[in-house]
């Protein structure tokens, strides 16, 4: 196994909108710049880019803006680095990566973790099935790989982006059987669209979208179950009562179903900037754990290190390019350079305004947290490990006070998505058993390696580092 | 058009385009992918890398099918 090292200034971590944003602000100010991305084509999961330049996609806006920011930072002369999956990081910086079979360590001076959102499950019974997946997922199949999540699709969850993959499938030609969205809307929509009127246009080609599919529409109702033996066949539904919880004596089957896309918003990526020990704070409404970064710089609480876009907390697309360019310019100026104080005063009200539109649509659409309370007491919670609901109430039962303590009790989140996946749901259930809040009952906390990586690739990045030791 | 990509999945020939993912290739001959520790059937379900939910066997690599492009004569194995 081999190994290689590289040099910058600053190195950005994660090539989505934050990243791209941020690589091409601390270029323009004159540092050099590494910026590096786990996928194989720059652009993130919101300006992904389609395998084929054939593709109907690759026309959408999302997808040519995600293509001009990439091309923007080649131009400028930012190293891009694909296929690149960090998994260690120590202060000062060094970060441990593995590029294919090739072992990389980057050394920087400064630092920008731009490493973007990941879904935020919530398990229900039978969510292990094949052909459940997370509405990202189909949209990644559909849009960068131009595969059909299924034959007979139902899209449920709640929240904006399950209009933007409705929306995706319309763009396919694809059709959806069924649309869930647990919130009622309507006239509640409105206000928010008075304030910002600009995104009104944007919002009703959603809607048109959604039409296109000629999905039933399911408003204020909930998957209960996903039903089948080796794989998904069948989706259960259940309509919210007065008190917010599904009526399951009023809940009904939609049969031949063979994908479920469900979704109930992202959480914060924050394993890098966790790892290296910066500040984060917990907040529902931006996803949960976030990482804590100055609104004029981009600075975390760490020297050195920054935070954009989703990591500081999820806001969409129009946040993460706003404060990537705040970082990418903060970052620069902690590597010496100049930065332009007009410029950020203007990015800080323009990341204001997209901020409080954000925060809007996440008042509409509350994270519903507490139908983690619908799973089964033989339903899955950790799908890695097999770990039951019952086995987690268990251990609770028995002393287990916080998310970590449940952990080693049961191990619950010590699988291979290191408690990613089940971590916020296995909070919440802390939570509401012990009567303590979500952010007491503990975070997923990050360790050594960050992702699995061959023991080959970990051992040839400690010989090319200098000193070969990682705490 | 788009350039294809010739592999072998559980032996198989397979053509499909380049550019995409083990994942959608597997995921669209079946949604089954491995099995649990419990024995229980999983399919992709994060397709970003992150639940290791789509992980197969490639050349004797266990890797996850999402974050893994296809290649000429990948050798893949499916459901270890």
């Amino acid at each position: 196994m081999t190994g290689s090292s590289q040099k910058c200034e600053v190195l950005v971590i994660g090539a989505g909108p934050a990243g791209l944003a941020a690589a091409a602000a601390a270029r323009e100010a004159g540092a050099d710049v590494i910026c590096l991305d786990l996928f194989a084509r720059p652009g993130g999961q919101y300006g992904m880019q389609p395998a084929s330049p054939a593709s109907r996609f690759e026309a959408v806006s999302q997808v040519a803006e995600g293509r001009a920011a990439a091309a923007r930072c080649l131009e400028l002369g930012v190293k891009l680095l694909t296929e690149t999956e960090v998994f260690w990081a120590e202060p000062g910086f060094r970060v441990f990566a593995r590029q294919g079979q090739e072992a990389l360590v980057i050394e920087a001076n400064q630092m920008i973790v731009a490493s973007g959102a990941m879904e935020r499950p919530i398990p229900f019974d039978g969510w292990t099935l094949p052909g459940v997946m997370t509405a990202g997922a189909a949209q990644r199949l559909i849009k960068a790989n131009g595969t059909l999540p299924g034959n007979s699709t139902v899209l449920a969850g709640s929240g904006p982006f399950l209009f933007a993959v409705a929306d995706t499938f319309a763009k396919a030609g694809l059709r959806l059987r069924a649309y869930v969205e647990l919130q009622g809307l309507g006239s509640r929509l409105l206000p928010l669209f008075v304030r910002h009127p600009s995104r009104l246009k944007e919002a009703a080609g959603l809607l048109r979208g959604l039409r296109a599919t000629g999905a039933s529409l399911h408003r204020r109702h909930v998957v209960v179950e996903a039903l089948g033996g080796q794989r998904l066949e069948a989706v259960r539904l259940a309509p919210i009562g007065g008190d917010g919880k599904p009526q399951r004596s009023r809940s009904f089957t939609i049969d031949g179903v063979d994908s479920l896309c469900i979704g109930y918003g992202f959480q914060p990526v924050i394993d890098v900037t966790s790892a290296l020990g910066a500040e984060h704070r917990h907040d529902t409404l931006l996803g949960g754990w976030r990482c804590v970064a100055d609104p004029l710089t981009g600075a975390t609480s760490v020297a050195g290190l920054y935070a954009a876009g989703e990591t500081t907390g999820i806001g969409g697309a129009g946040p993460a390019r706003l404060s990537g360019r705040i970082a990418g310019l903060g970052a620069a100026a902690g590597a010496g350079k100049t930065a332009r104080a007009d410029e950020i005063a203007r990015l800080a009200r323009q990341l204001a305004d997209a901020r409080d539109f954000a925060q809007g649509l996440a008042r509409l659409f509350p994270f519903p947290g507490h139908l983690v309370d619908e799973l089964s007491p033989s339903g899955t919670l950790c799908r890695c490990e097999d770990v039951s609901r019952a086995d987690v109430e268990a251990a609770i039962d028995d002393g287990a006070g916080d998310a970590l303590a449940v952990k080693m009790w049961t191990r619950a989140g010590m699988g291979p998505c290191q408690g990613r996946i089940c971590g916020s749901s296995l909070a919440e259930l802390v939570a509401r058993r012990i009567g303590v809040s979500v952010a007491e009952a503990g975070c997923n906390r990050p360790h050594m390696p960050l992702r699995p990586v061959p023991l080959s690739i970990a051992g040839a990045a400690l010989a090319q580092a200098d000193g070969g030791c990682i705490r | 058009m788009t350039e294809s990509v010739i592999l072998f999945v559980d032996g198989e020939q397979v053509r499909t385009a380049r550019g995409t993912t083990l994942a959608s290739l597997l995921h669209a001959r079946n949604a089954a992918l491995r099995t649990s520790p419990a024995g229980r059937p999983r399919g992709l379900y994060c397709g970003m890398g992150v639940c290791f939910e789509c992980m197969v066997r490639v050349d004797g690599e266990t890797v996850r099918s999402c974050v893994t492009q296809v290649r000429d004569d990948m050798r893949v194995e499916v459901g270890q």
